[in-house]
C-alpha cells in the first residue's frame, strides 16, 4: 500500500515536472495600446514555432501606456512595449525604458523610418493622421470638402469637426502637431489663433480616438454621432468598407490628404529594461518585422507596413490615400515642446 | 491578613493618598468612611490592582501583591453602579467569574445557583439584566462577586445608587450574607450610618490620610481629630487658646484634660443643663429648639459666639428651655475630648 | 520599606495599539512626504515651479474654479432638494416612511463608477430614455444630449449626496423641540415666514454640517467626472490623475495634491467642529410625527415619494434593464453576463472580467480584516482617557479622508515602488490603499461604541478573573459587535467600490471591479460596454447587500457618520 502511494506520488511529480518542461513556458507580456490587434492564427503560429506564450496587455492609449510604463519602470508591466510612436518616443527614450536590440531584419525596413541609431526601438508600422469626412453628408448637403486646415474655421463647417485631446490621444497630438507645423508658433496667425477659431466654430474634443470616431463621427456610429468631420487615419476609409455589413460600392468616408493637413505617425516596438525574457522578446521583435505580421497589420490595425516588400491588401490599394507630403517635426522638436504645446492648447481649447 | 504599608499615590501632580498604613484582619468587615474625594475609592482600586501602586507596599497573606495582575488576585469588587454585563443574563453574569477560573461547567452552575439563592434571586436566572430593578441588580452584583469565592471582598458604595428605604432593608441583609460566609471585607461608604450598621471596624479617611481607625462606638465617642468629629456630625468644637500642663484655656473657660490638644470637643452626649451657680457652668442663650421625637435638640449660643448643640430627653422631668431662655450647661469630664486639627 | 514603583514598565498590550500609527506612518505619511519631495524638490533642489504654474496659469485657475463651482452648485441644489423632503420625513407619519428613509441611503454605498454608468444607461446618448423618446416621437437622433455636460455632473452629484443631507437633516429636525415653532404659529407666523424666521435658523447647524460634507464629497469627485465629464471638465482630483498618467508632469500633480489636501483638511476641521455639536440620531422619537390629515400633506408626500423613486431608482433600474438587453435586438439576453468569463486576446482586459469580481471580493475581504483590526486598535488608542496625545492622534486618523483617493494612489506609486519598500507588484498594495480609505469609517463607527462602555464593566470582568484578552473577547467585543459589523461592512463596501486609488495602483493582472468596469466602458463597442453594464449590476448587487446589513444593524447613534 505504502509502495503504491510512493509510486503515485513520484509519478505525479514526474507528470507535473514534465508538463513544466513540455510547456517550455516562456510567457511574454506585450504592453501595448488599446488599439492593438493581430490575427489569431499568425500569433498562434509564432507561439507554436517558438514555444513562447504571448499575453497582450492593453493599457490605454499610447500616451497613457508610456507614462504608466515610466511610473512602473522599476517593476515593468511586461517584456516588450509595442505602439509607442514618434510623438511620445523621446519621453520613453529619456526615461531609458528600453534595452537596445538590432534586429537582423532591419535591412528590410525602409530607410526613412530608421530614426534611432542606438536601436533602442524598432519601427513596425506607420500611419497618417488625416481629416476624414462623411462622403454622403457632404454630397447631400452640397458642401465643398475642406482642402486646408484653415478651411475648418469657415462657419459653414460650424459644429462639424471632432478632434481628440492631444494630452491623452496620439492622433490628437498628431493633429495638434500638424497644425503647429502648418501655422507655426509665431506670426500673425499662430496655431493657437487657429485653435481659438476652431473653438469659435464649435469643435468637439473627445478624450480619445475611439470616442471621437465611434461615438461622435456620423458614419460608423449608426446615427448616434452628429459630426461629419473627424481627425482619424488615412487608413480609416478602407476600414469602413471592410467592416460594412454589405460591401458598398464606394467608401462611405474619405480622408483629406492635401499638403499640410496630415501628420505621419511611426509606431515602434522596444524591449523593456528589466525583462527576464530578453531572447523571447527579441524573437517577438523579429516576428513583428516578418512579412506575415507586416502584411497582417493593415487589416488588423489599419496601419501601413514599414518593410519594403510587404504587399498591401486590396481595400487599401483601392480606398486608402497616402499623403505625399505629411507634416514633419523631428522627435527632438516634439520632445522639447510637447508639454508646452499641449498646455497652451488646453488653455485655449478646454474651457 | 491585608497590610497596606506606606502607600502613596498621585494622579499627575496631585497626591491623593499620603503614606497610608492600614490593616484588615481575616474575617472582619472594615469600613472606609469618608467624604467623596478623600481617596477611599483610589485605595480600593489599588488593593484591587485596577491602579498600579506607585509607592509603598500591599501585603496579602504575607505576600506582596503589587506585582500580581488584577485577574490573578482572586479578589471580589462590587461597583457602586454594579457594572453588570449588559449582554449577559443574570445567570451568565454570575457564571462569568467561575468560568474565568476554569471551574467545570456543572460545578460552576451549581455554585452560581447557590449564590443566586443566597441573595434571593434564584428565580431570576434567565432574566436580562436590563429588566432588573436597582435592588435586584445589587443582589445579582453581590452574587457575582461572591461566586468565585474571593479571598477578599470589596464593596464600593454598594448602596449608593439605591433609594433610602431600600438601603435600610439591604444593609442588614448585606452584613448577614457576608458574615454567613465569613469573608474578609472592605466596605467603602460616605454614610456613617451605613458604616455603623455594616462594619466591625471603621477607618475614617480625609484628603488622602487615614485619620482614625477603630470600632464604631470608640470613634463616635472619642474622635481624634476635628475632621472626624465634624464628619460624624459633632460640631461642638472649641479652639484651644492656651495650655498650661493639663489645664487648657478656651473661650468657654478652662478645662482639665489628658495630653495635648488643638481643640476640644464638648460631646453632646456629655452635656446637660446645670444649676447656674455650679463652678464650671457655661452660660448662654437658647437659639434653637428642635423636636426630634424621643428628644429635643437644643442650640446654645455662648457670648463668645460659639454655639453648642446638646440633647434633652423628651420625657425629662424638668421643663425644656424655650428659645431665648438664658441657661447654663455643663459637660462631664469624660466627654471633653481633646482634638488634633 | 517603601519603594518607588513609578518607573514605567513597557506594556506589550499598549505597544500593540501603536500598530495603526505605524501603518499610517508607512502607508500614508511616507507617500505624502514623497509627494512633497517630488513637488518641492524635484531635482534635489527646492523648486516651486509646480505651485507658481498653478498660481499663474489660467488653465489651472479654471480647474480650481470649476472644482469649487460645481461643488458649490451641487451642494446648494442638494440642500435645497433635501430640505423640503426632510421636512416631510421629520413631520409626518405615512406608510412606507421608514423603508423609504432607509432606501435613500442606498446611493451612498454605490460606487461612483456604477452610478455614472447607471445614469448613462438612463439619459446617455444610447440610454433608455433617448431610445424611448426616439421610438415614440420618431426622431432620428437622440433628443437628450446630457453626455459631457455640466448638467449631468450636477445631477449625479445631487443623486449621490441627497441621501446624506436628507438623513442628517431629518435626524436633527426630529430632535428639535417643536415649542418654538408652535409659539411662532400662535403669534401668526405661517408659510414662508415660518421657514425664514423659524425653520432655517433652527436648522442652521445641520445645514452647515451637511453642506460641508456634501462639499467635501463633490469637491473631490473623481469617477463621476472622469466618466461623465469627458475632457472638458476636470476637478483638481481628475487633473491630478491626468497630470500623472497623460501629461506626466509629476511636480504639478504633486502641487495640485497638496493644494487639495490643504483645502480638504480645512473643510474636515470645520466639519468635525460642527459635527461635535450635532446630536445625530437617525431614528425618530415616534410621538412627534403627525398623521397625514390635509389634502396638501397627501399631495406633498406623493410628490416626495415619486421624486425619490425617480431620482434613485430609475437610473439603477435602467442599468439593470440595459445589462439584460441585447444591443442589437433590444430583447432579453444574458449574453453580457455569459461573456464575463471569457478572456480573449483582443479583450481590453488582461484577464477575464470575472477575475475582476474575484479580485475585488478578495481585496475587500483583506481590507475588511485589516481595517477592522487596525480600526479596533485605533479606537482603543483614541478612547484611552489620559493618553495625552489622544486629541492629537484623533484627527490624524481622519486625514486619509481629507486626502483624496487619487492622491493616495499617486503617493503609493511614487513612494512604494523602490527600496526600502518595493510593493509595486505586491497584490497587498490595493487592500492597503483601501484600508487607508476605510479606516476613518471603521474608527468613527467603533469609537462611540467603545466610549459608551462604562470603564467599570471591563474592570468588573478583570476582578472576576478574566485576563486582558478574555476581557476583550468576552465583554468588550460583544458590546461593540454591532458597531464593528457596521464598520466592517463599510470597509467592505468602500473596498468594493473604490476607484481613484485603484485606477492608479491596480496592476493589469489584478484589476478590481470598478477599474475593469471603467476600462470596459471607455472602450467603444457594444460588447465591452455590455460587459461593463453586467459588471456594474453585479457590483451594485454586492453594494446593495452590504447596505441591507448596515441598515439592519445600525442603531440610533452608533456611528459618528
Amino acid at each position: 500500500m505504502r509502495k503504491f502511494l510512493l509510486i503515485l506520488l513520484l509519478s505525479l511529480l514526474l507528470v507535473s515536472a514534465a508538463s513544466v518542461f513540455a510547456q517550455d513556458n516562456t510567457t511574454l507580456t506585450v504592453v501595448t495600446h488599446d488599439s492593438f490587434a493581430v490575427s489569431e492564427e499568425i500569433l498562434s503560429q509564432f507561439e507554436a514555432e517558438t514555444g513562447i506564450t504571448v499575453r497582450i496587455l492593453r493599457s490605454g492609449d499610447a500616451g497613457t501606456m508610456v507614462n504608466q510604463s515610466i511610473l512602473s519602470k522599476s517593476n515593468p508591466l511586461g517584456d516588450v512595449m509595442y505602439g509607442i510612436d514618434n510623438t511620445f518616443l523621446s519621453r520613453a527614450l529619456d526615461a531609458e525604458l528600453f534595452i537596445p536590440y538590432e534586429s537582423p531584419l532591419l535591412n528590410t525596413v525602409r530607410e526613412e523610418f530608421l530614426i534611432d541609431d542606438a536601436h533602442r526601438v524598432t519601427p513596425v508600422d506607420f500611419g497618417d493622421v488625416c481629416l476624414n469626412y462623411d462622403v454622403a453628408f457632404f454630397t447631400e448637403n452640397n458642401l465643398p470638402v475642406p482642402q486646408t486646415l484653415r478651411d475648418l474655421t469657415d462657419p459653414i463647417y460650424k459644429g462639424m469637426l471632432v478632434v481628440e485631446n492631444p494630452a491623452n490621444s496620439s492622433p490628437g497630438l498628431a493633429f495638434l502637431l500638424a497644425t503647429i507645423a502648418e501655422f507655426g508658433e509665431a506670426g500673425d496667425y499662430t496655431y493657437l489663433d487657429f485653435w481659438a477659431d476652431l473653438v469659435e466654430n464649435d469643435v468637439f474634443v473627445s478624450d480619445d480616438w475611439s470616442d471621437a470616431y465611434f461615438a461622435q463621427f456620423t458614419v460608423p456610429s449608426g446615427g448616434v454621432g452628429s459630426r461629419p468631420l473627424v481627425v482619424s487615419y488615412a487608413s480609416s476609409p478602407p476600414a469602413e468598407v471592410l467592416f460594412a455589413e454589405e460591401t458598398p460600392d464606394t467608401a462611405p468616408t474619405a480622408s483629406i490628404v492635401a499638403d499640410g493637413t496630415c501628420f505621419r505617425q511611426v509606431e515602434f516596438v522596444g524591449i523593456l529594461d528589466g525583462t527576464e525574457h530578453v531572447e523571447a522578446a527579441q524573437q517577438f521583435v523579429d516576428f513583428m518585422l516578418s512579412r506575415e505580421f507586416q502584411e497582417d497589420m493593415p487589416l488588423q490595425m489599419f496601419v501601413f507596413p514599414v518593410i519594403e516588400d510587404a504587399a498591401l491588401p486590396d481595400v487599401f490599394e483601392e480606398y486608402a490615400l497616402i499623403p505625399e507630403n505629411p507634416s514633419l517635426l523631428t522627435i527632438e522638436q516634439i520632445d522639447e515642446n510637447r508639454e508646452a504645446w499641449i498646455m497652451a492648447w488646453a488653455e485655449v481649447v478646454l474651457r | 491578613m491585608l497590610n497596606i504599608q506606606d502607600v502613596t499615590h498621585a494622579f499627575d501632580e496631585h497626591t491623593v493618598l499620603h503614606a497610608i498604613n492600614l490593616t484588615v484582619e481575616a474575617g472582619e468587615i472594615l469600613c472606609l468612611l469618608g467624604p467623596s474625594g478623600c481617596g477611599k475609592t483610589t485605595l480600593l482600586r489599588l488593593i484591587a490592582g485596577l491602579e498600579q501602586v506607585q509607592y509603598g507596599e500591599i501585603i496579602f497573606d504575607g505576600q506582596s501583591i503589587v506585582e500580581i495582575p488584577v485577574h490573578q488576585r482572586n479578589f471580589g469588587l462590587m461597583f457602586q453602579d454594579f457594572a453588570l454585563f449588559p449582554h449577559l443574563n443574570v445567570l451568565d453574569n454570575v457564571l462569568f467569574g467561575l468560568k474565568s477560573r476554569r471551574i467545570p461547567r456543572a460545578d460552576a452552575l451549581k455554585r452560581a445557583r447557590e449564590m443566586l439563592s443566597l441573595v434571593g434571586m434564584q428565580h431570576y436566572a434567565a432574566r436580562d439584566v436590563s429588566q432588573l430593578s436597582g435592588g435586584e441588580r445589587q443582589r445579582v452584583a453581590l452574587a457575582r462577586s461572591l461566586a468565585p469565592s474571593p479571598r477578599l471582598l470589596m464593596l464600593d458604595e454598594p448602596l449608593g445608587s439605591l433609594d433610602a428605604r431600600l438601603r435600610e432593608n439591604l444593609l442588614t441583609e448585606l452584613r448577614q450574607i457576608i458574615k454567613s460566609i465569613g469573608l474578609t471585607t472592605i466596605y467603602v461608604t460616605h454614610d456613617q450610618h451605613e458604616a455603623y450598621a455594616v462594619a466591625d471596624r471603621i477607618a475614617v479617611m480625609n484628603v488622602g490620610h487615614v485619620e482614625q481607625v477603630g470600632e464604631q462606638e470608640a470613634i463616635y465617642k472619642r474622635p481624634h481629630t476635628s475632621f472626624v468629629a465634624r464628619f460624624l456630625g459633632l460640631d461642638n468644637i472649641v479652639p484651644v487658646e492656651n495650655m498650661n500642663g493639663s489645664c487648657v484655656y478656651t473661650a468657654l473657660g478652662q478645662f482639665e484634660i489628658q495630653g495635648q490638644a488643638d481643640a476640644l470637643l464638648l460631646h453632646p452626649l456629655g452635656i446637660h443643663i446645670v444649676n447656674p451657680s455650679q463652678d464650671e457652668a457655661i452660660y448662654g442663650v437658647v437659639t434653637e429648639r428642635r423636636f426630634q421625637g424621643e428628644r429635643y435638640r437644643l442650640s446654645l449660643r455662648h457670648q463668645s459666639g460659639i454655639v453648642l448643640i446638646f440633647y434633652v430627653n423628651a420625657d425629662d422631668t424638668q421643663s425644656i428651655p424655650e428659645v431665648g431662655d438664658q441657661i447654663s450647661i455643663g459637660c462631664k469630664p469624660e466627654f471633653i475630648v481633646p482634638l488634633k486639627t | 520599606m517603601g519603594r518607588s514603583r513609578v518607573a514605567l514598565k513597557f506594556n506589550l498590550g499598549r505597544g500593540v495599539l501603536l500598530a495603526p500609527l505605524i501603518f499610517l506612518t508607512i502607508f500614508y505619511f511616507y507617500p505624502l512626504v514623497s509627494i512633497l519631495s517630488v513637488s518641492l524638490f524635484p531635482a534635489g533642489r527646492i523648486d516651486l515651479s509646480g505651485f507658481s504654474e498653478i498660481a499663474t496659469s489660467a488653465y489651472y485657475h479654471r480647474i480650481v474654479w470649476f472644482t469649487i463651482r460645481q461643488a458649490i452648485i451641487s451642494t446648494v441644489l442638494t440642500i435645497l432638494l433635501a430640505l423640503p423632503c426632510a421636512y416631510l420625513f421629520a413631520r409626518y407619519r405615512f406608510p412606507g416612511r421608514s423603508i423609504l428613509l432607509a432606501l435613500t441611503t442606498l446611493p451612498f454605498v454605490l460606487p461612483p463608477v456604477v452610478v455614472a454608468i447607471a445614469f448613462t444607461s438612463l439619459i446617455g446618448r444610447g440610454g433608455l430614455l433617448n431610445r424611448l423618446l426616439m421610438s415614440q416621437l420618431g426622431l432620428s437622433s437622440p433628443p437628450l444630449q446630457f453626455e459631457q455636460t455640466f448638467a449631468i455632473i450636477i445631477i449625479v452629484h445631487v443623486f449621490y449626496n441627497f441621501s446624506i443631507a436628507l438623513r442628517m437633516m431629518t435626524g436633527f429636525w426630529m430632535n428639535q423641540s417643536r415649542r418654538i415653532e408652535e409659539a411662532a404659529r400662535v403669534m401668526g407666523a405661517h408659510g414662508w415666514r415660518l421657514w425664514w424666521t423659524i425653520y432655517l435658523p433652527i436648522l442652521r447647524p445641520v445645514i452647515a454640517a451637511s453642506g460641508i460634507l456634501v462639499f467635501i464629497f463633490t469637491f473631490t469627485s473623481f469617477g463621476v467626472i472622469l466618466i461623465l465629464g469627458g475632457v472638458r471638465f476636470a476637478t483638481i482630483e481628475v487633473e491630478i490623475y491626468r497630470q500623472t498618467t497623460s501629461i506626466f508632469n509629476l511636480p504639478l500633480a504633486a502641487a495640485l495634491s497638496l493644494l487639495q489636501i490643504a483645502i480638504m483638511t480645512a473643510m474636515m476641521l470645520a466639519y468635525t467642529r460642527l459635527q461635535r455639536n450635532l446630536p445625530l440620531e437617525l431614528q425618530a422619537t415616534r410621538h412627534t410625527l403627525q398623521n397625514l390629515s390635509t389634502r396638501r400633506a397627501y399631495t406633498l408626500i406623493i410628490l416626495l415619494v415619486s421624486l425619490i423613486a425617480i431620482m434613485i431608482f430609475t437610473p439603477l433600474l435602467a442599468l439593470v434593464v440595459r445589462s439584460f438587453m441585447s444591443s442589437t435586438s433590444g430583447t432579453f439576453s444574458l449574453r453580457f453576463y455569459k461573456m464575463l468569463t471569457v478572456n480573449t486576446r483582443s479583450s481590453i482586459l488582461f484577464v477575464p472580467p470575472v477575475d475582476a469580481i474575484i479580485n475585488s471580493v478578495k481585496f475587500a475581504f483583506i481590507t475588511t480584516l485589516l481595517a477592522s483590526v487596525l480600526g479596533m486598535m485605533a479606537a482603543y488608542l483614541l478612547a484611552r482617557r489620559g493618553v495625552f496625545f489622544a486629541r492629537w492622534i484623533d484627527p490624524l486618523f481622519m486625514l486619509p479622508l481629507a486626502t483624496s483617493a487619487v492622491t493616495l494612489g499617486f503617493g503609493f506609486i511614487i513612494a512604494l515602488d523602490e527600496p526600502p519598500l518595493n510593493l509595486r507588484t505586491s497584490p497587498m498594495l490595493i487592500p492597503i490603499a483601501h484600508t487607508l480609505v476605510a479606516l476613518p469609517f471603521v474608527v468613527r463607527s467603533l469609537l462611540p461604541a467603545l466610549r459608551r462602555i462604562p470603564p467599570n464593566i471591563p474592570e468588573a470582568a478583570r476582578m472576576l478573573g478574566a485576563s486582558p484578552v478574555s476581557v476583550w473577547w468576552l465583554v468588550e467585543l460583544p458590546l461593540m459587535l454591532r458597531s464593528l459589523v457596521v464598520g466592517a461592512v463599510f470597509a467592505f463596501t468602500i473596498s468594493m467600490g473604490e476607484f481613484g486609488a485603484s485606477l492608479f495602483i491596480a496592476r493589469p493582472e489584478t484589476p478590481t471591479l470598478p477599474v475593469a468596469i471603467f476600462r470596459l466602458f471607455s472602450r467603444p463597442g457594444a460588447e465591452s460596454a455590455g460587459q461593463a453594464l453586467a459588471l456594474s449590476v453585479i457590483l451594485m448587487g454586492v453594494s446593495f447587500v452590504s447596505f441591507l446589513v448596515i441598515e439592519r444593524l445600525r442603531t440610533p447613534g452608533t456611528g459618528e457618520f
